[in-house]
């Protein structure tokens, strides 16, 4: 598993436990409690994250893969 | 209501013709009927996976449950899914399909060589997605009752028939092309909608700003306690990588970097879904339907009021999509553990090819009668009946299979432990038999993690051949 790989499972765990405090339960942000905008905000950022981070790794991937196919 | 009608006679017809289509070619072999011959693309494969995921839970139940419980609790469940596709795509795409088989079933009985795993597995597949199959069907027959007028029990009877038929025929193949179909058809009509009333309203704040001055419980967790909210969350994380039906997507794709993007790019549509149903549609059907009998009829009744009948009759087939294109795979995953992991290893593979596609085609009838008598008397909030049928699978597979792929000392001893702890002590806490301090799923998995760590450690330690064999399923194998 790639570094950065484990680094958005960690990050996406982190968010998740921070987005369960208790205290985000009584704030409120246009009506709906904190909390549900912290799970609002792990459905965006979790996707586009690991998505990025798929194509980085594809294109590192890809130019070992070339870099490989140059020196045979 | 005739032009609704006929929308939805042609959709249906186009997914039989699609399944008997299919049927010239699954006939030719095995890995067709089970994995369309592992060559799907990925983005047939994204839309395909957000189809299966995205069911008629997604659609009714999400609004349903958002009415009733609030939007925070109900994000709190489907936000769990979106946890669980990083964890499948990082930990497990690319070790199942490199390990290249059909079912989960068959990862866990090689890696844990034991009748009891190979057993119990499909077991508990079938008992969760007959489960799941009948929250299905009641979003099917409430959406034909409530906007084409038929009765329940004829919409139930109907939609069952024709997907077990286009599933029984068609096989992966036939549940690829039409999950694609359904699942732009889904996003068409949520989003079109959330759209619209951003159009007509503004953004999803002002919306909401809106809504909870005329409910403010819609914005406020329910008075339960965080057990319930916090169960459904790890339940949606842990179930993803090693839910039959999306397992089984893994293997269709042409290699490993491909099922892994396939899982992202499905995760963003089915994100795209669930955040525009519950921040837009939701807020805006609470403050035209103060007061509903039955809270999964919300969407029904929202589109009852603001859409003329053309796209009315769109809105049934997408709901109707959204129900085949789950149920669909459910009923294959069912088969399959059925057909190839029950049967198949009662037989040892020495039944005839005539034998298994009979027992195939029985056991999806079968099954799909069984989830269809079910649903004549269904539950109430189909979201939660579900979810906790999904518990049984993630409290008793996600330890066996994250370990069976990154722990070393994972062995059969741990793996038939954890198997077991984990499902029984969530069966006992779902079921009310003990009352635990926190969520059912949140024991269950402690006590999997244990048994899994305590056999690894005690039991006789695997075999270099097999640690080897297992190291090689990471190895990029292009």
């Amino acid at each position: 598993m790639r570094r950065a790989e484990a680094a958005i499972i960690v990050f996406l765990a982190c968010w998740a436990v921070v987005a369960f405090l208790p205290v985000w339960r009584t704030v409120y942000l246009g009506g709906m409690s904190a909390f549900g905008w912290w799970m609002a905000g792990l459905m965006v950022v979790g996707p586009s994250l690991t998505l990025l981070v798929f194509r980085s790794g594809k294109k590192q991937a890809d130019a070992s893969h070339s870099e490989r196919g140059g020196e045979e | 209501m005739l032009l609704e009608r006929i929308l939805v006679v042609l959709y249906l017809l186009g997914c039989i013709g699609i399944g008997i289509v299919a049927s010239r070619r699954v006939l030719s072999s095995k890995d067709e009927f089970w994995v369309a011959g592992r060559s799907i693309g990925t983005t047939i494969n994204a839309m395909a996976i957000m189809a299966a995921l995205a069911s008629g839970g997604s659609i009714i139940g999400v609004m349903g449950l958002a009415y009733s419980q609030g939007i925070p609790a109900t994000l709190a469940l489907f936000a769990g899914s979106i946890l669980g596709f990083p964890i499948a795509s990082i930990l497990v795409a690319k070790p199942l399909r490199n390990f290249g088989r059909y079912t989960i079933t068959d990862f866990l009985g090689y890696r844990y060589p034991s009748p009891w795993v190979r057993y119990l597995v499909p077991v508990f597949i079938v008992i969760a997605f007959v489960i799941y199959m009948v929250a299905q069907l009641k979003a099917a027959g409430i959406t034909a009752t409530a906007l084409l007028g038929i009765p329940y029990d004829t919409a139930l009877a109907l939609s069952t028939v024709v997907f077990v038929t286009y599933v029984s025929f068609g096989g992966m193949i036939a549940i690829t092309w039409t999950d694609v179909i359904q699942g732009f058809l889904m996003l068409f009509v949520v989003i079109g909608t959330a759209l619209f009333f951003m159009w007509n309203v503004g953004s999803p704040l002002e919306i909401m700003s809106q809504a909870t001055e005329v409910a403010p419980e819609l914005g406020r967790l329910p008075d339960q306690s965080s057990s319930g909210y916090i169960g459904f969350f790890v339940i949606w994380a842990t179930a993803i990588p090693v839910i039959p039906h999306i397992v089984m997507r893994v293997y269709t794709a042409k290699d490993a970097s491909s099922a892994k993007k396939s899982l992202n790019l499905a995760m963003i549509a089915y994100s795209a879904i669930i955040l525009a149903a519950t921040l837009a549609i939701v807020p805006m059907g609470r403050i035209d339907f103060p007061v509903l009998q039955d809270a999964d009829q919300l969407f029904l009744k929202v589109m009852e009021m603001h859409f003329p009948p053309l796209v009315r009759g769109i809105a049934v087939a997408a709901v109707l999509a959204a129900v085949m294109s789950t149920t669909d795979a459910l009923l294959l995953a069912c088969s399959s553990a059925v057909a190839h992991d029950l049967f198949g290893n009662i037989t040892k593979g020495r039944s005839s090819e005539k034998t298994l596609k009979r027992v195939r085609l029985g056991s999806t009838w079968l099954i799909g009668l069984a989830a269809l008598l079910w649903a004549f008397s269904p539950p109430e909030l189909i979201s939660q009946f579900y979810t906790a049928g999904v518990g049984l699978l993630s409290s008793s597979l996600f330890v066996p299979t994250i370990a069976g792929i990154w722990w070393k000392r994972a062995n059969k001893t741990g793996g038939v432990a954890a198997l077991t702890a984990g499902a029984l002590v969530y069966a006992l806490g779902a079921l009310g038999l003990v009352d635990y301090p926190v969520a059912p799923v949140v024991v269950a998995l402690l006590c999997s993690l244990a048994a899994m760590i305590a056999g690894g450690l005690l039991g006789e330690a695997e075999t270099d051949e097999m640690l080897s064999e297992v190291e090689k399923l990471h190895l990029d194998q292009s």
